[in-house]
């Protein structure tokens, strides 16, 4: 039975989980209790670089997607499909053609959004009271600056919009909900209870279908706490860092009576270390850089799908048991590589990650010369040749995911805490890759055993052997994902033995 | 066996001595020392070496040098060897102090025959690569 995961990624931290979540579903990572993901980003902030980034690299993992002819197998590299809306709904008159959810009227000032000028006066004294100046001249299509209170009265459309009610009327039992958002901003902060509000209490809203579905929905959601600063201005207005924590653990209270109990799982993160950046809303506005706590948010939801139904059961709209988590590292190093991590997510993570870096390294420094030296795997049919290495699939799609996986990789590299697991500046040797880690012993326990490219190669022919592909798509894809895994857990069985297949 | 190799040979090496290797029961063990070498080769070209790193189309050719350098060197020094010692061809020239030893033709003509052998030989490793790569992991493509 297909079972959809729906993800609600709200605001920009939302957006670059959902990147985090995509490299890891281009790796191969496993989610083995859902059969496709459904991202709706839920940010005002049109402008916003992060939405933007995450947005284009979610095209190209479905370009890929769509490309390929043949059933990928779990493990395979872009095994789980991203749909969005307009794929999955029987009818949708053109909504939800992208992951991007539209809120209407974002363009105005907030004063403007609830006509304040409008108002009586006993109303437009209590809008001032609850609302400063500042909040009620923010103009929303930079998002809600660190305001929920201006974000839990906007993103209210959220119930009433057409997204919404196609997301209610193909939602079935099998599907499950996971929610993004950051506890110290203003989307996520605001649109989290709001859209677990709208789920659990579905049967309140008439305009919508399944909703008992939707009542007893299986439902997890991140809280990201605070994993970045802002730099400190003059200026009144901008989101000041210091609040960062007081907003938290007021929110936290909050979560703690009003939310936690509705959800089947809530995990946490957050990192005292961190970097500060420049506060800028505007028409460049946030673009920040990838962080490792993105990536172990990404996790998270990875563990929400591989939870079974059973643990995820929900009576009359409260989760039979639900489960908070914490995310922890081994080592508390600034600096982490794969081995500061813990076991268990080392048996998550290093494996398709790892290959993902050497599929990455392969397709810049080696394919084009495979195919001028016609090796076994290259050249039989279907052949991976010229003409293809320089069509769409390669050129725009593949590499493109390859550009933005590797800006990916060194934004994380050089953040704070950084996350610098792979020598990617190599040429040929890759026994120095996975940083911490080498290559098993050689023959007789002498050396180390080489491993370079073309021991990728090799992995890949004798997989190719006897087997046929539609297409050199699927050729590269299926071969390497095979290849890259054979090769790192014979050459690397220190970092897998504990996950070697 | 021998009278085949003998029909065989004769059309393009020197037939004297291909007369005195019929003589001595040579063709058989030689040709099959060929065959084995070529083989042997191509073997280990596919099976045992069986890799990227030295499964391009001049390591194939450098497989092949090597089998005709040994096959060369198993050619040539047979004939000498055998020249070394010199079984009488013709006792009664002989007798009249007339030398008439078997391989008796000089080593110019041995080494044209170690050469012809050494072509033969290179055929051989061909025919036997192209029959064999088909099963070999990362040569299956060479040398086309």
């Amino acid at each position: 039975m297909p079972a959809k995961l729906y993800i609600f990624a709200i605001g920009g931290t939302g957006s670059r989980v959902l990147k985090s979540l995509t490299m890891l579903m281009a790796s191969g990572i496993e989610m083995n209790e859902v059969t496709e993901v459904v991202p709706i980003i839920l940010d005002p902030h049109k402008d916003n670089k992060d939405v933007q980034r995450t947005e284009v690299l979610i095209n190209k993992y479905r370009q890929i997607r769509a490309s390929l002819k043949s059933d990928l197998v779990k493990g395979d590299f872009f095994y789980t499909p991203i749909k969005t809306l307009e794929d999955i709904v029987r009818k949708s008159d053109g909504i939800g053609t992208t992951p991007m959810l539209t809120l209407k009227d974002s363009h105005k000032t907030f004063k403007d959004y609830i006509d304040f000028e409008g108002l009586n006066d006993a109303n437009k004294a209590l809008a001032s009271l609850l609302f400063s100046k500042e909040n009620l001249d923010t103009e929303m299509d930079i998002g809600f600056v660190g305001n929920p209170n201006i974000g839990s009265v906007v993103l209210n459309q959220f119930a009433e919009s057409d997204e919404f009610k196609n997301f209610a009327s193909n939602f079935t039992p099998n599907d499950r909900i996971f929610i993004i958002s950051s506890i110290f901003g203003g989307t996520g902060a605001a649109g989290f209870p709001l859209i677990l509000k709208n789920i659990r209490g579905a049967d309140k809203n008439p305009k919508l279908t399944n909703t008992e579905y939707l009542k007893n929905a299986k439902i997890g959601a991140l809280t990201v706490m605070p994993y970045f600063g802002i730099k400190p201005t003059d200026d009144k207005k901008v989101v000041d860092k210091s609040t960062f924590i007081s907003k938290t653990k007021a929110a936290l209270q909050y979560y703690a009576r009003g939310v936690n109990k509705d959800l089947n799982r809530m995990y946490y993160i957050g990192d005292l270390v961190n970097l500060d950046y420049e506060y800028d809303p505007g028409k460049d506005g946030q673009q920040n850089n990838a962080h490792f706590v993105e990536l172990a948010s990404a996790l998270a939801i990875v563990d929400f799908a591989n939870a079974m139904d059973t643990d995820l059961e929900t009576e009359n709209g409260k989760p039979k048991l639900p489960v908070y988590k914490e995310f922890g590292i081994r080592e508390d190093d600034e600096i982490l590589n794969l081995k500061s991590l813990s076991v268990s997510t080392q048996q998550v993570l290093s494996l398709p990650l790892s290959q993902l870096v050497l599929f990455s390294l392969y397709l810049d420094n080696r394919l084009g010369s495979a195919i001028d030296s016609r090796i076994p795997w290259i050249v039989e049919n279907p052949p991976i040749d010229r003409s293809f290495s320089r069509g769409n699939f390669v050129e725009i799609y593949l590499n493109e995911f390859n550009q933005l996986f590797k800006e990916w990789l060194d934004e994380m590299k050089n953040n704070r805490r950084a996350f610098d697991a792979y020598l990617t500046d190599t040429n040929d040797d890759l026994s120095g890759v996975i940083k911490g880690y080498s290559p098993k012993k050689g023959v007789l326990g002498f050396g180390t055993s080489t491993v370079d490219f073309k021991t990728i190669d090799e992995a890949n022919n004798s997989i190719v052997k006897g087997k046929n592909y539609p297409t050199p798509a699927d050729k590269l894809i299926k071969v390497m994902s095979e290849g890259t895994r054979k090769v790192l857990s014979e050459k690397f069985p220190d970092l897998f033995q504990n996950i070697k297949k | 066996m021998e009278d085949f190799l003998f029909s065989f040979y004769s059309t393009f090496v020197d037939e004297s001595l291909i007369e005195d290797l019929y003589l001595e029961t040579l063709l058989t063990p030689l040709t099959i020392s060929i065959l084995v070498i070529m083989l042997l080769g191509a073997v280990v070209f596919y099976y045992v070496i069986n890799s990227i790193r030295f499964g391009q189309r001049k390591h194939w050719f450098l497989t092949m040098g090597i089998g005709g350098i040994i096959t060369f060197t198993v050619i040539f020094s047979t004939c000498v060897n055998m020249a070394g010692q010199e079984i009488v061809r013709n006792e009664a020239n002989i007798k009249k102090g007339i030398p008439d030893y078997r391989f008796d033709q000089g080593t110019s003509i041995f080494f044209t025959y170690g050469l012809t052998m050494v072509l033969l030989a290179m055929i051989l490793f061909f025919i036997f690569s192209m029959l064999i790569k088909w099963w070999s992991t990362n040569s299956r493509k060479t040398p086309f």
